[in-house]
């Protein structure tokens, strides 16, 4: 049974964590794995394995969808809204936020959306350009697996060398983690 | 751009380390100065420099690499935009900045690689366009 | 002024830890440019014509003596022994090498100083009305308000990647020295109906391409609600700025193209979530960064019964470039950095190290740096004011012109910067020196230049804005008129075709005669001429024989 990162904050939930391989796709919870998700065949039914859909579609199948038994994540492109499809949120065992270019930072802010408006404590996982720099940001507002293929950023997440500044000036999430400013927790602590 | 124009294209980029304005030359190195460059006279001539220019980005020697337009007067260069004879010929107005020190003048800059030094040789006083194309 | 603790210091170790590996790895070519370019933007470092271009925040344009040293040290190290003070209150160095400047930013470190979030698409330098802390005319010091959004939007892992770069500037009096409506946000410091202290959120102000005055977006917002309202603000912004083209990603764009109401909407439902959360500021927090900016122990020795002897030069000076201070016996001086014929805003480190021996000895150590390129000695006692100016003569910054049209604003424009189409300075230096001869005639009169449309000369704001623009491969100049950055916001508008280098200097010549000539008098300043009378008679003149 997977453990959410300790320290995240996240309440653990069932979620899909592949076999760890040093090729795989996926950085989560400490390690390369691979991928047990596919995205959704265009046409067509989505099978019987876990399927990643784009928006347009589980809003145009989503009675049908309703009803499946094997998992279904839900893929955003930046800018994509969620409150439209909040009440629809716990159903994704994963959402996955599309990074089209490593500037375009909408999906920071959606992800934040998800964990603490929505409260989504599904896996959420970056995908697209996700470059080391951008990481512990990422891991910040609420990301805990991405999607890499750049090779300097998988090799230093195997090595655990992304370099971080450990200290954090403005809370995020409802409970701030270590190495936030004292002050700035307001009421707490 | 043609022979007939007078017009030609020279490859300059900035230099990755320290930012210096560089330029293509015969041999294939980056150098501060007009002295030697690559002229390219025809199109495909400036699309294969262009290429280059990617290239030596690519290996990290250089960054921002493109062409230049310059005049060709008398066998000196002479850039056809003001931008580029700026940038060329350094600050239009370095004689009145308080305190300014040319570089090689004053104190020594810390990091005293070969490459820096003959960064400061070369950027040391920016002399006329036209002089260094002649000592071509 | 605020200090570092523990923590603030580790921050800044920090950063400079990870971005001397980010350096490393672009010199080693792991990192392309593509993919370091936003990391050296996010510490300050450009590359501009020449070389590279670091820019050194400068919090809200408040520094000690020991920091100004500093900025001469590395000007005379890294660099080539000088330095650009900006329109946004920092400074900018044109030459330092990439492999250097981690370790010029360690130094830095060494006295709280850093170069983050300059520049890139976030938060940058929260500016703030640069008499603050000294002025009678302020509700309260807005400056704590200031340090405190410094320390909230630095590395926030939400607003990092901004559709575009973020700006704030802060006053806290009628008359608005800091320029809020220019600003993304702008924030007016007041006293609200209950008696406690709150704001007037200004939104979509912005300079470049298509200049835009900030709208009001809510009056009366208290001070604890500080954090959250601008949060709130910034994750409308983040989701739903342009993201498709540059020139239309900044706040100001959306605004207008949803209208304030509906932005108004977005962000208020936003907040209303958030604003009892973790960014509620308590008031002994509050208190605590207000104490680090409590005035100094005023000395309460009684004025001195005359300030010099007989000298109109210092008569002169002590007229335009001393301000009234809240503590009797005590003025604000204004350090103009527009010599007649000058560079505007340049410093040497000569002159950076003087002035941080003034601040020391004559200032309470603090110095600022305004937006208008100039440097300011917040607290000097009135028998003081002789010393201080004939130090500042022996420096060559003893021109008695602050307000004046030899106070010019410009950019750094084609002489530096990769982004401009026209040289800036050269017009300032010949326009300081054709004006020089009637500027105390003229009075108040603000020239701002800029060397391309992004406006970093402020343009779009001066009583006489000068925008240089590329035509046909060569620098041609446009003019506008009536621009102000004050509590009584406008944009100038453009007069007509635009000149060459030697026309606009004629041009703007012409303008002065006119203006000369129209004027009620003496004590009808260029803007209330020009708002009497329209742009007609203005541009008869300019293009009269054209």
């Amino acid at each position: 049974m997977p453990t959410p990162d300790p320290g995240s904050g996240w309440p653990a939930q069932a979620s899909l964590t592949g076999e760890v391989d040093r090729e795989g796709p996926i950085w989560k919870q400490g390690a390369f794995r691979r991928d047990p998700w596919r995205p959704s065949p265009a046409g067509g039914e989505p099978g019987a394995s876990p399927v990643l859909l784009v928006k347009a579609r589980w809003v145009a199948a989503r009675e049908s969808l309703l009803s499946r038994a094997a998992p279904i994540g839900l893929l955003l492109e930046g800018g994509e809204r969620v409150d439209d499809i909040a009440d629809d949120l716990a159903r994704f065992a994963l959402i996955a936020l599309n990074f089209a270019k490593f500037s375009d930072g909408r999906a920071f802010s959606t992800a934040r959306l998800l964990r603490e408006k929505f409260g989504y404590g599904g896996e959420l996982r970056a995908v697209g350009n996700v470059l080391s720099d951008q990481i512990p940001f990422m891991r910040r507002v609420g990301f805990d697996a991405f999607e890499v293929h750049h090779a300097p950023t998988r090799r230093a997440l195997s090595e655990g060398l992304i370099a971080e500044v450990r200290l954090y000036y403005q809370p995020v999430g409802a409970v701030p983690g270590p190495g936030t400013r004292a002050w700035l927790r307001g009421s707490i602590g | 751009m043609s022979k007939s124009s007078g017009h030609v294209q020279v490859l300059t980029a900035n230099r990755l380390g320290d930012g210096a304005v560089v330029f293509l030359n015969f041999d294939g190195d980056w150098v501060a100065t007009l002295a030697g460059v690559v002229i390219a006279r025809s199109p495909d001539e400036a699309r294969g420099l262009a290429a280059r220019g990617l290239f030596d980005a690519g290996r990290n020697l250089v960054v921002d690499p493109y062409l230049v337009e310059m005049r060709e007067i008398a066998g000196a260069l002479l850039p056809t935009r003001q931008r580029e004879r700026v940038r060329l010929d350094g600050p239009s107005i370095l004689d009145d900045i308080p305190g300014y020190v040319a570089p090689g003048v004053g104190p020594a800059n810390t990091t005293g690689t070969a490459a820096g030094d003959a960064e400061a040789a070369a950027s040391a006083p920016r002399g006329q366009t036209l002089q260094r194309a002649e000592a071509a | 002024m605020y200090r570092y603790d523990e923590f603030d210091a580790a921050f800044v170790r920090q950063r400079v830890a990870q971005f001397r590996d980010q350096v490393g790895r672009r010199l080693s070519g792991e990192l392309t440019e593509d993919e370091f370019k936003p990391l050296r933007l996010k510490n300050g470092v450009y590359l501009q014509l020449h070389a590279y271009m670091l820019r050194i925040a400068i919090p809200y344009g408040t520094m000690s003596a020991r920091q100004l040293r500093k900025l001469a040290h590395i000007a005379r190290t890294y660099d080539r022994g000088f330095g650009h003070f900006t329109t946004r209150q920092n400074l900018q160095f044109n030459w330092p090498k990439l492999s250097d400047i981690p370790d010029l930013l360690a130094e830095l470190a060494e006295v709280e100083m850093h170069a983050i979030q300059t520049s890139g698409n976030n938060v940058r330098n929260v500016t703030a009305d640069h008499f603050a802390g000294a002025t009678a005319e302020e509700v309260a010091d807005p400056r704590p308000y200031a340090e405190i959004i410094r320390q909230w939007s630095s590395l926030h892992p939400e607003f990092s990647f901004l559709p575009r770069k973020f700006k704030i500037g802060i006053t806290a009096s009628e008359h608005d020295r800091s320029a809020i409506k220019t600003h993304d946000i702008g924030l007016q410091l007041k006293r609200l109906a209950g008696g406690g202290l709150g704001f007037a959120v200004w939104v979509g102000g912005g300079q470049g391409r298509t200049p835009y005055l900030a709208q009001l977006i809510r009056d009366g917002l208290p001070e604890a609600d500080l954090l959250s309202y601008i949060e709130a603000i910034l994750r409308v912004y983040n989701l739903y700025g342009r993201r498709d083209n540059i020139h239309k990603a900044r706040i100001k764009i959306l605004i207008n193209s949803i209208g304030i109401a509906a932005f108004r909407a977005e962000v208020e439902a936003e907040w209303a979530r958030i604003k009892d959360g973790v960014l509620k500021l308590p008031e002994q927090e509050i208190a605590r960064i207000e104490a680090y900016f409590a005035p100094p122990r005023f000395a309460t020795a009684p004025p001195p019964a005359a300030l010099r002897p007989a000298d109109r030069r210092f008569d002169r000076w002590v007229t335009r470039n001393t301000h009234a201070h809240k503590q009797a016996g005590y003025a604000i001086v204004t350090i103009s950095l527009k010599p007649i014929g000058g560079i505007p805003g340049d410093a040497s480190a000569a002159q950076m190290d003087a002035v941080a021996d003034m601040a020391q000895r004559f200032s309470y150590d603090e110095v600022r740096v305004s937006h208008e390129q100039n440097l300011v000695l917040p607290h000097v006692r009135l028998g003081d004011l002789w010393s201080v100016y004939q130090e500042l003569k022996a420096i060559g910054l003893s021109e008695a012109n602050a307000g004046l049209a030899t106070d010019i604003i410009a950019c750094p424009g084609l002489d530096y910067c990769a982004l401009a189409n026209a040289r800036s300075i050269p017009i300032a230096q010949r326009l300081s020196a054709r004006l020089a001869p009637r500027q105390d005639l003229v009075g108040d009169l603000k020239i701002k230049i800029s060397g391309c449309i992004n406006a970093c000369g402020h343009h779009h704001v001066g009583a006489i804005g000068i925008l240089g623009v590329e035509k046909r491969g060569e620098e041609h100049y446009q003019l506008l008129l009536g621009g102000s950055g004050t509590e009584s916001a406008a944009l100038a508008s453009i007069t007509g075709p635009g000149f060459g280098p030697d026309g606009i200097v004629d041009a703007v010549d012409r303008v002065i005669d006119t203006y000369l000539r129209l004027r009620a008098g003496p004590q009808e300043a260029f803007l209330a001429t020009y708002a009497r009378l329209g742009a007609e008679p203005f541009k008869e003149a300019i293009y009269a024989n054209a």
